[in-house]
């Protein structure tokens, strides 16, 4: 019994990755000083202590080194954490006098603008605005700090880069009237955003100049219009819609009903640029440019490479983010003959996007998307050791290899979306108040789908113009596939027990059961796993 | 742990402290600042070109072009129409008090953008 416990609490696994054991200890600072508001010059203090001390003890052993250098790790989270929630005294959010108010604002247009239709016929356009200067009391002062600019009446087109002045309702998010959705303004206060511009129409926004034309964003973004323009040309509404979003993030057009049939069949992952999106492009690149036969380090620079312009051009959100850092990891691994390692990998992603934007580690997608891949990575083999025994790899199949590579593929597509569901439905509770059990099923169907319809949207968007009749096949069998996925999720979501909407869940419960699962997966599965590989935790 | 990496992450850890405490000195010793002089006529003309695009004759605005001011919905719109049908044209600006519901505070939002002649 006691071995046993030993067993299942042995932290020297993590200790022996020390980016995994930084990446929780960082975190763990992050949340200690968002909750229980601790000064900086304290922890400035507690730092300096710690320093001196590993100069002291350095010779005292091992173990003492990883405790202070833990410590420090620990505190630099909260010095994180408490520096990114920090505004300067320019900062917008600090210079406005009251809740709301009417005000002239100058800024630059810093993404791409989203435009939706509403229910009485116009259009909606949004924006996100880098703060240059506010007139206050009939002074122009400088301000800094990013705000959400809404546009109830939009006729004209904005671009990445444009410099506006604009006269509209600026409001602070957190305290803001009409904001009463708090958990859209706390979503948009983790992107270091505090305001929110409300415009009538355009007559209350100037264009003042715009960027250089060299700009690259700019030249990005531009492409991303041409993409989505593309789309639109040969294939019908909502298909476009669905593929903009799938291709380069372009999420604002597809219809709400559309998506609740996602959402309740767990896969409205797949209508959005995740990691897996991120896995799939880089490997069709990869294996296009096997085939013309490029030697294998310059070829994992130009994946590379693509991979951060495609960063870029889908939107900058913290699953791409993450699927990128991972996959620049293995491609870099293999240019410098290392090991790779997809905990440390994982690990060292998580610690970048965290170093950049503490607050992540409260985001439900920064949650999820690194929760998927350790679940699917660590789980699997556990669950599938349950079922299947480890096999000699060395025996002939009694099978033919065709059938036999089908159901092994269908075996570790039903055991990972099983490790997926069953590792992250808490979280998905916790955010969403939905358990969707029909996620299983759902997402072996969507995943093929997936893969499928991204290779031929890359090759619309790279056919040359003259080829139309190429690019309308391509778009009759795009306009196939959709048909039958949403049909299929449309029906999978009637079903009985597919989905349930529940009041909500503490944290307290989300954490019992992520200890009682480490047991139960450690305990009772870790004798049994499957395919054991070197890599494993 | 190697010594080497000890050192490494010793330093790397330093060198973040550090980042982290010149950002927060820098913010926290920020001051209000006037913006550049250069644009602030460029500004003028932006400022104005709004201003003059914003300018509603409040004596033959619709409703739909009573509601494009600041503060201004269909309720208030209504009501504005309401009492130019039962009094006439409004004579100067300030006349707009006597609205229902329009007040000082209403009024001040408003008055930048509002005239009784076109």
């Amino acid at each position: 019994m006691i071995s046993e416990f030993k067993r299942i609490f042995n932290f020297s696994r993590i200790t022996k990755r020390p980016l995994a054991c930084a990446f929780f200890v960082f975190s763990g600072g992050i949340i200690y000083a968002y909750h229980t508001k601790v000064s900086f010059h304290a922890l400035l203090y507690a730092a300096s202590f710690l320093i001196l001390s590993v100069f002291i003890l350095r010779k005292k052993g091992k173990n003492i080194f990883f405790i202070l250098l833990s410590a420090l790790v620990f505190i630099s989270g909260a010095l994180a954490c408490i520096n990114f929630n920090t505004l300067s005294a320019n900062n917008i959010y600090r210079l406005l006098e009251r809740p709301s108010q009417y005000a002239y604002i100058k800024g630059t247009v810093k993404s791409l603008p989203a435009y939706t239709w509403q229910r009485w016929g116009n259009r909606r356009c949004s924006f996100l605005l880098e703060i240059a200067s506010y007139k206050m009391n009939n002074t122009w002062l400088k301000a800094e700090g990013l705000s959400q600019v809404t546009i109830s009446d939009n006729e004209r087109e904005y671009n990445y880069g444009d410099s506006v002045l604009i006269y509209g309702n600026i409001k602070k998010l957190d305290s803001a009237q009409g904001y009463s959705r708090q958990g859209y303004a706390r979503y948009l206060n983790r992107r270091g955003i505090y305001t929110a511009i409300d415009a009538k129409k355009d007559d209350d926004i100037a264009l003042i100049g715009k960027t250089r034309p060299l700009s690259f964003k700019k030249y990005i973004h531009k492409l991303r219009r041409r993409i989505e323009r593309r789309f639109k040309r040969y294939l019908p509404y909502p298909d476009d819609a669905v593929l903009s979003a799938m291709l380069i993030g372009r999420r604002e057009a597809i219809p709400k009903g559309l998506s609740n049939i996602f959402v309740r069949t767990g896969t409205i992952h797949i209508l959005s640029v995740s990691g897996l999106h991120v896995g799939i492009i880089s490997g069709i690149l990869f294996f296009v440019l096997k085939l013309l036969k490029i030697p294998r380090k310059p070829l994992s620079a130009i994946v590379v490479l693509f991979l951060w312009l495609y960063v870029v051009m889908a939107g900058e959100r913290t699953p791409i983010i993450r699927a990128s850092i991972m996959i620049s990891v293995y491609f870099i691994s293999t240019i410098i003959d290392r090991d790779f390692d997809i905990y440390s990998a994982l690990s060292f992603a998580g610690l970048l996007i965290l170093l950049l934007n503490p607050m992540q580690v409260f985001d439900a997608g920064f949650q999820l998307s690194f929760s998927c891949v350790f679940f699917i990575v660590y789980l699997t083999p556990r669950i599938e050791g349950v079922f299947f025994r480890h096999k000699n790899k060395e025996k002939k199949p009694v099978i033919k290899r065709g059938v036999y590579n089908i159901l092994s593929y269908s075996r570790k597509a039903f055991f990972s979306s099983l490790a997926v569901f069953v590792g992250v439905w808490p979280i998905v509770a916790f955010h969403f108040r939905i358990i969707s059990p029909i996620t299983v099923i759902a997402n072996i169907i969507v995943i093929p789908f997936l893969g499928i319809i991204i290779s031929l949207g890359a090759m619309l968007v790279c056919i040359p113009y003259a080829l139309i009749f190429m690019a309308r096949l391509i778009a009759y069998t795009v306009h196939f596939l959709f048909f039958t996925l949403f049909n299929s999720m449309a029906i999978l979501s009637g079903l009985p027990f597919s989905f349930f909407e529940i009041k909500g869940i503490s944290l307290w419960a989300v954490c019992a059961y992520y200890i009682a699962a480490y047991i139960v997966f450690e305990g009772f599965l870790g004798h049994n796993m499957q395919g054991a590989e070197k890599n494993d935790l | 742990m190697q010594r080497l990496e000890k050192t490494i992450s010793l330093v790397v850890l330093l060198g973040l402290i550090s980042c982290l405490t010149i950002s927060y000195s820098l913010k926290i010793s920020q001051s209000i600042a006037p913006y550049a002089s250069a644009e602030t006529d460029t500004l003028a003309l932006a400022r104005e070109k709004i201003t003059q695009s914003k300018i509603i004759n409040i004596n033959t605005a619709s409703r739909y072009q009573l509601t494009r001011l600041p503060g201004i919905g269909p309720k208030f719109a209504e009501r504005i129409i309401e009492y130019r049908d039962a009094h006439g044209s409004f004579s100067s600006c300030e006349e707009i008090k006597c609205v229902k519901g329009i007040g000082e505070k209403k009024y001040k939002t408003i008055s930048m953008v509002i005239t009784v002649t076109d």
